[in-house]
């Protein structure tokens, strides 16, 4: 084996090694809501996508597009901020069908977030067109 | 000449196509009138203006509040619309709104719309609601400002020169909010619904009315199945037209679906009209029932108007003709 050789091949093994060392130190520092009053879009933070076998913990974000709820399904941990965003051309509520929330009337690009404290299940619809439908399970 | 006979309960009228033409009025040349009698369906060009003839106008989704493409100006558009409506002739002696006056039921957007309809040269306009003017309150601002001489949410009847006017609201679940049980039995599917207690008081409300009276029906959503996917129809209105089926003549008049469409079944002549703010896509033509996008400025006008309705004495039918902004 020539000396060249020997250089790149530990190079290599350096590179992998300090590749490593960093993904380890790179890991995201998770904020969790667990305040009510907490207002809406004071940090960044990035939504984490939920999953119906991993709860999602911080924020979850339902865009409304195309007259649904885009995911219609989510399951959240208890002290989740949901925020709904119309991304529609035509107004749209999300509006639980036992009155837990209710947006009100959302125009395009408005807002609505409440934060799920207690576990269940919360099925909600749009009143201005009740096909659309969408469920929260808060575990 | 007309000839009329009478077979197993129903009325067949006869009648000459030319003496219909004289008799039928006109609109300032941009509309196309159609009549509808006896399941027959015919078009023609408008002739001068008759004197004396029955005409009322229904305007439809004023959706005052909106202000997006294609039409950030709605409450000009709409403005255009009843100067054409005062410059018509014949005074209709009442207008009908057939709903979504507002775009999201602020009190600001009736306030406007109540404004501009101040112009209107009529005596009376009756309204019924949509589901924009009722989803974000349970209609209580809607209720509050149009529900005086109506019953439970909204409906009511009225007869003038002969003729039974029922105005329904089929918007029911918008004004009612959200009932636990629809979510899970998979419930509304979006389509408008009159609820027992309306279909109640509807049966009693014709109960005692001869069979020869013309019924006129205005509301909301149409009250046939236009395009469900979209929520284009009315989940009970097969109950309401059952109870209507004793009359030789109905004309339901709708709105909701921002573009005219017409249907005949038997003695129902069913018609929508378009809005005064700005058109939808047809039936499936676009992903979504929301606002016509891509319309030219100059095209606009075309796809906006109102509506007149007139009474034809000589074949004791209606006449709906269909008027466009340009």
């Amino acid at each position: 084996m020539s000396k060249i050789s020997n250089r790149v091949t530990a190079a290599a093994v350096l590179l992998i090694i300090l590749a490593i060392i960093l993904a380890g130190c790179n890991s995201e520092k998770k904020d969790v809501t667990t305040n009510a009053d907490s207002p809406a879009g004071t940090t960044a933070k990035t939504p984490q996508a939920a999953s119906p076998e991993q709860p999602a913990k911080g924020e979850v974000q339902i865009i409304i597009e195309n007259f649904a709820f885009s995911p219609a399904d989510v399951t959240v941990a208890a002290g989740t901020k949901v925020t709904w965003i119309n991304k529609d051309d035509a107004p749209h509520t999300a509006t639980s069908v036992d009155k837990k929330f209710n947006s009100g009337g959302l125009d395009t690009d408005d807002k609505f977030s409440f934060v799920f404290n207690d576990k269940g299940v919360y099925q909600y619809i749009c009143t201005l067109h009740p096909q659309m439908k969408g469920t929260i399970n808060v575990k | 000449m007309k000839k009329s006979t009478e077979n197993n309960g129903t009325k067949t009228n006869e009648w000459d196509r030319r003496d219909f033409l004289k008799c039928v009025g006109a609109w300032a040349g941009t509309g196309v009138l159609l009549s509808m009698t006896g399941g027959i369906l015919t078009s023609c060009k408008m002739e001068a203006a008759a004197p004396g003839v029955l005409s009322f106008a229904q305007i439809s989704d004023t959706h005052i509040g909106f202000s997006k493409e294609p039409n950030p100006k709605v409450t000009e558009s709409l403005q255009a619309l009843v100067d054409k409506i005062n410059a018509l002739p014949e005074r209709p002696p009442f207008v009908l709104h057939t709903g979504d006056l507002t775009h999201l039921s602020r009190p600001e957007e009736f306030d406007t719309l109540s404004e501009i309809l101040k112009g209107l040269k009529t005596d009376q306009i009756f309204y019924v609601p949509g589901e924009h003017d009722t989803f974000s309150d349970q209609g209580t601002e809607y209720l509050k400002r149009f529900g005086k001489g109506t019953q439970g949410k909204g409906w009511q009847s009225f007869d003038h020169n002969g003729t039974h006017y029922i105005g329904l609201n089929n918007v029911v679940a918008a004004t009612s909010g959200p009932a636990p049980g629809t979510f899970k039995n998979g419930g509304n599917e979006g389509l408008g619904a009159l609820g027992a207690e309306q279909l109640d008081w509807l049966g009693k409300d014709v109960a005692s009315l001869s069979a020869s009276t013309p019924i006129v029906v205005f509301t909301h959503v149409p009250l046939w199945a236009v395009y469900p996917q979209w929520g284009w129809g009315t989940e009970d209105s097969e109950q309401a037209l059952a109870l209507l089926k004793k009359f030789g003549s109905v004309t339901v008049l709708n709105g909701h679906i921002h573009q005219v469409m017409q249907k005949v079944e038997g003695n129902v002549t069913f018609h929508t009209a378009r809005s005064t703010a700005y058109p939808q896509p047809a039936p499936g033509a676009a992903p979504a029932p929301g606002p016509l996008k891509d319309v030219p400025p100059d095209k606009l006008g075309q796809m906006i108007g109102v509506t007149q309705i007139r009474y034809v004495e000589s074949n004791k039918s209606l006449a709906i003709v269909d008027s466009t902004l340009a």
